[in-house]
């Protein structure tokens, strides 16, 4: 799962969106499910911690700018 | 030639006052033009008045605005005031032509019309949109897919206006505690400077790795916000690489930037709300999705459980449904197994017994043979013996009567030898018979142990293939059905290994 790179919400939306639809079919594998719902909580994780965390790159930007 | 009449400069000008006066004397003229220059001195307003044609001036004229008429138009249209009497604008004036010997002509402006300002305003913006359009910039930076997030803005605008601080406000002290990155990009908003600083910021911003660039304004009248009708200004925006986010403070009327922007809000503190809200309704619905894969994985878990429980039912029943036939089965297999066997067991007891008869009788008839053999060689013997006996007697006659003779004539023969030759007779006959009955007995013994009845019984037992006794290796080989019989049972077996022994 962790080799998926995340990089972006809308990727980590669109991945959430098919996960639901993949759930909502028939044919759910029991072995899948324990690894959609771990993607799902990685996936919120991610999105969150994105959210909520300065992105050090973004940020190195800025002191270059502020430096100017 | 007589000297031209010569008048001083005052004279004339005097003269020239005179005139005006006369004829224009409390007569006011709504007149249209533009403030070229503007200055205040003592709270009077000395202006530049110009009128120009296709960039062309036309007119030049000076107007004066005395302080007690600036502070009568001011009470009626309060901040406006500065604003529409300024450089650069196009106004409508009633004023009165005056000339004085100093100042030369001047018109004094008794009062300004504010529409006729605020329609040059919207001229001037009509002209800006439809500029705009035939370069097909309108849509342009709507077209730019704004990020699902907006995490990263660039801001344009004023460092130190409320606005700008109520922005970083609301985007630091958010009530998801979402951490937003913003860097301003100083512009003055108002002034002669404005456009042209607002146009570097953009242009400066949209360098960087920025989400959105938000350019802000607060609170303004028409008129201050008309640097975002500057056509020059919109171009940047509409060309802008990044999507921009226009919160100009303003209530009625949208600015022409506000129309080229990606998206436009009412005020800057809107903009930064704009975005915490997109990020904590992205988060509620990355929750609520999250929630819905647990919540369907639930269901999927239970709906398997129930399954497997209603397998496992099933599967109990059917088992059981198995097990019972075959038990049933099994029941009547050992049944027949048990039925089918004594029938066997009984056919064999016959046929034992039939045998036994038949050996029975056979032993009988053997017997009864040797027996009338037997009495047949006792006939004989006794034919024999009589024979013998009568000769013997023939002979002991003849002997005694020729005994009888000589004894007579020899009377002193011995009579003991007649007797023992007599008695020697009856021994020889006794043993005769005694060694016949004994080979009767020995025989009738043999003919016993010859009887298979009496092998079996001693525990020994017949084996046979189709009805004949095995007795060589040729006889039997693997696979064969092989009937053993013993003396009370008959055993139906399949040969699995064949050995010689010593």
């Amino acid at each position: 799962m962790s080799e998926k790179e995340l990089k972006s919400y809308d990727a980590a939306m669109t991945e959430l969106d098919e996960i639901l639809s993949y759930m909502e079919g028939d044919h759910v594998a029991i072995d899948d499910l324990e690894k959609k719902v771990e993607r799902a909580a990685e996936l919120l994780k991610f999105c969150n911690d994105k959210l909520r965390n300065t992105e050090l790159k973004v940020k190195k930007i800025i002191e270059d700018l502020e430096i100017k | 030639m007589s000297e031209p009449k010569t008048y001083t400069l005052t004279q004339l000008c005097t003269s020239i006052k005179n005139l005006i006066e006369r004829s224009l004397y409390e007569k006011y003229f709504w007149v249209t033009c533009e403030i070229s220059g503007i200055n205040e001195k003592n709270g009077h307003r000395f202006l530049e008045l110009v009128d120009t044609h296709d960039n062309e001036t036309t007119a030049k004229a000076s107007g004066i605005i005395w302080r007690s008429t600036y502070q009568r138009i001011s009470s009626q249209y309060k901040e406006e005031t500065d604003k529409i009497i300024k450089k650069g604008n196009k106004v409508l004036v009633q004023v009165e032509v005056t000339f004085k010997e100093v100042h030369g002509l001047r018109l004094d402006i008794k009062n300004v019309d504010p529409s006729y300002t605020y329609g040059d305003i919207e001229k001037r913006r009509a002209e800006t949109i439809k500029k705009l359009q035939d370069l097909g910039l309108i849509e342009k930076n709507k077209r730019i897919k704004l990020p699902i997030i907006i995490q990263k803005l660039a801001i344009v605008g004023s460092p130190n206006t409320s606005g700008y601080k109520d922005v970083l406000d609301h985007l630091d002290n958010n009530p998801y505690r979402f951490r937003f990155l913003h860097q301003l990009f100083s512009a003055t908003v108002q002034g002669d400077n404005a456009v042209s600083e607002i146009i570097s910021g953009i242009r400066m911003a949209q360098l960087y790795d920025f989400d959105i660039i938000a350019l802000i304004r607060g609170g303004g009248s028409k008129l201050d916000l008309d640097i975002f009708n500057n056509f020059s200004l919109c171009e940047t925006i509409a060309n802008c690489r990044l999507p921009v986010i226009t919160g100009i403070g303003h209530e009625s009327d949208v600015s022409v930037a506000d129309l080229v922007s990606n998206i436009n809000v009412k005020t800057p503190t809107a903009v930064a709300d704009f975005v915490i809200v997109r990020a904590g309704d992205f988060s509620a619905r990355m929750e609520k999705k999250t929630k819905d894969v647990l919540i369907r994985a639930q269901r999927k878990l239970s709906f398997s459980k129930e399954r497997i429980l209603n397998n496992s039912g099933l599967f109990k029943a059917l088992v059981t449904g198995i097990i019972g036939e075959h038990s049933n089965k099994i029941g009547l297999s050992k049944q027949s197994f048990f039925s089918k066997l004594s029938e066997i067991l009984q056919f064999n007891d016959n046929l034992l017994k039939d045998n036994s008869n038949t050996c029975e009788n056979l032993t009988l008839r053997l017997i009864q043979r040797q027996r009338n053999l037997l009495s047949v060689s006792l006939e004989k013997i006794k034919g024999i013996i009589s024979f013998q006996t009568q000769s013997s007697s023939q002979r002991l006659r003849i002997k005694r009567n020729s005994l009888q003779s000589l004894s007579i004539r020899n009377y002193s023969l011995e009579p003991g030898k007649l007797l023992n030759q007599n008695e020697r007779l009856r021994i020889n006959i006794s043993n005769t018979m005694k060694f016949e009955n004994n080979r009767i007995k020995v025989d009738s013994k043999k003919l016993e142990l010859l009887s298979p009845l009496n092998t079996l019984k001693r525990g020994y037992s017949i084996t046979k293939k189709a009805r004949k006794v095995i007795k060589e290796y040729a006889d039997v080989k693997l696979g064969d059905t092989i009937l053993t019989k013993t003396s009370k049972l008959l055993i139906e077996s399949t040969v699995k290994k064949v050995d010689h022994y010593e």
